[in-house]
């Protein structure tokens, strides 16, 4: 049997990046229709097929058979293309497919569900509230970023990961040095290696002493695949990765629209509207963009288009959840909303720690506007740092003021 | 309204638990879906479909009958 190859099409289009800062980049308002997959280049120099529609959104992730999640799905944005292919490390479950993807998430899933992360609430109370007292013995203007929204989820990984004590400081500073932009290079590489260093020596005390937390539980309980230390440390900066610096996101860039939003922000003490105000904010700011990556391994159609078996697939998040076949009116702000967004990404990859995720902004949030009186940003629009360039949208920086500090 | 779960293909992100509590849970051992009642009452139809469409793993189809 002889087999022809066939090249896809060149790009058509440049890789859309201009969000403006809430709202997606505005030419996939007019791509969603005319060009629901298009042909674009990428900032890691391939060529990808950009899905842009919401149904399209849901057909490709939720078909984890077709759509392979083997290559990290920010490859296009920052990855090397000579890297496509490689194998996944171990442990780093988002880049596995099929039973070897669904054996690590169902052991973790359970640490993750609804009943044990709402175990949580008083912790993150107290998390919250301390960090809030913290920030009314000090002057403002201050940065948000770092004083709160860094630190608070990181803390929470901590408690969850089973990080002691004596220790959290140190895990703190090595992980939000690694994402401060304000830092050169060598200074944020040297932090990543101190953190791989830090659970390293974690997994190894958690293998000699283990204790109640999720790492323990990877090692102790009874299973018929054991995860070895390789698989635990890439599982475990997953987490990290996965859960610290996209909350930290959404407490800043979502402290900010709610500060652009009063009408909006009014509502933050409503708790009935709480239940699901924190997943109208996920839909409208939707930082995981610029489209997520899968790679196709079977030929498929999607929107009349022929995607071949090898051919890479960008699904951006933040043009289907304002897609106005799925949602009416989805450029405005309305916390009383319900919807099936895509915040959390759809399929069988879809956000382990969404219900973390979601208790962490039901309590940062209205205590934020709750506490600090007269809150407010001083800086002009136009001089605030919006995380273009990054993975994962949000505000380098956002310098906060208030008037009083309210028990 | 009726529904069905195929259980197999479920990944246990809870979606269906907060989008309808009064008719899913998940399991303590390992997150996976647990019906709690598989002839909801017809106000809970809205929550229902919620939960169907959410479902992150298309586990939920639903049945007129």
């Amino acid at each position: 049997m002889t087999s022809t190859i066939q090249q896809p099409p060149p790009a058509t289009a440049p890789f859309p990046t201009n969000r403006c800062p809430f709202d997606p980049d505005p030419r996939y308002e007019g791509i969603r229709t005319s060009d629901p997959v298009l042909r674009v280049d990428t900032p890691a120099g391939f060529d990808v097929w950009l899905v842009s529609g919401y149904e399209d959104a849901r057909t490709v992730l939720g078909d984890a058979e077709t759509f392979s999640n083997v290559d990290a799905s920010s490859s296009h944005l920052m990855g090397d293309k000579d890297n496509l292919g490689a194998p996944p490390p171990p442990g780093v479950m988002l880049r596995h497919d099929g039973d070897s993807h669904s054996r690590l998430r169902l052991r973790l899933a359970r640490e993750f569900m609804v009943k044990r992360i709402a175990r949580l609430e008083p912790f993150i109370r107290d998390l919250v509230a301390t960090h809030i007292d913290r920030i009314g013995q000090q002057k403002g203007p201050l940065d948000l970023y770092r004083e709160f929204a860094l630190p608070v989820p990181a803390l929470v990984i901590s408690e969850i990961l089973g990080v002691p004590e004596g220790q959290r400081s140190e895990f703190e500073n090595a992980t939000a040095s690694q994402v401060d932009l304000s830092l050169p290079l060598k200074e944020r590489q040297a932090a990543a290696i101190q953190s791989a260093g830090f659970f390293a020596n974690l997994i190894q005390s958690k293998q000699e002493n283990p204790g109640d937390d999720l790492l323990s539980r990877l090692i102790l309980e009874p299973t018929d695949r054991p995860m070895d230390a390789a698989e635990l440390q890439g599982l475990a900066l997953l987490l990290l990765a996965a859960g610290h610096d996209t909350t930290a996101n959404m407490i800043t860039l979502g402290t900010y629209a709610l500060l652009q939003h009063p009408d909006q922000a009014g509502k933050l003490q409503n708790p009935a509207v709480m239940e699901t105000g924190v997943d109208e904010l996920i839909r409208y700011l939707t930082i995981v963009h610029n489209g997520v990556l899968r790679k196709a391994v079977k030929d498929t159609t999607i929107a009349g288009q022929t995607i071949r078996a090898g051919e890479h697939v960008a699904v951006v998040l933040e043009s289907a959840n304002r897609d106005n076949r799925f949602i009416s009116d989805g450029d405005q702000l309305n916390l009383e909303r319900r919807s099936a967004h895509l915040g959390f990404g759809y399929g069988p990859h879809q956000c382990l720690g969404q219900h973390l995720a979601r208790l962490e902004l039901r309590i940062a949030l209205p205590e934020l506007f709750r506490r600090l009186s007269g809150l407010r940003v001083e800086t002009p629009e136009t001089d605030i740092p919006f995380k273009n360039d990054m993975l994962v949208y949000g505000i380098k920086k956002l310098m906060i003021n208030w008037d009083e500090v309210i028990s | 309204m009726n529904f069905d779960i195929n259980v197999s293909k479920c990944v246990g992100a809870g979606v269906c638990a907060i989008a309808a509590p009064e008719i899913f849970d998940q399991n303590e051992d390992d997150g996976i879906v647990v019906v709690l009642n598989a002839h909801p009452p017809a106000e809970q139809e809205s929550k229902l479909r919620d939960a169907a469409v959410r479902c992150p793993a298309a586990v939920i189809t639903l049945s007129q009958q």
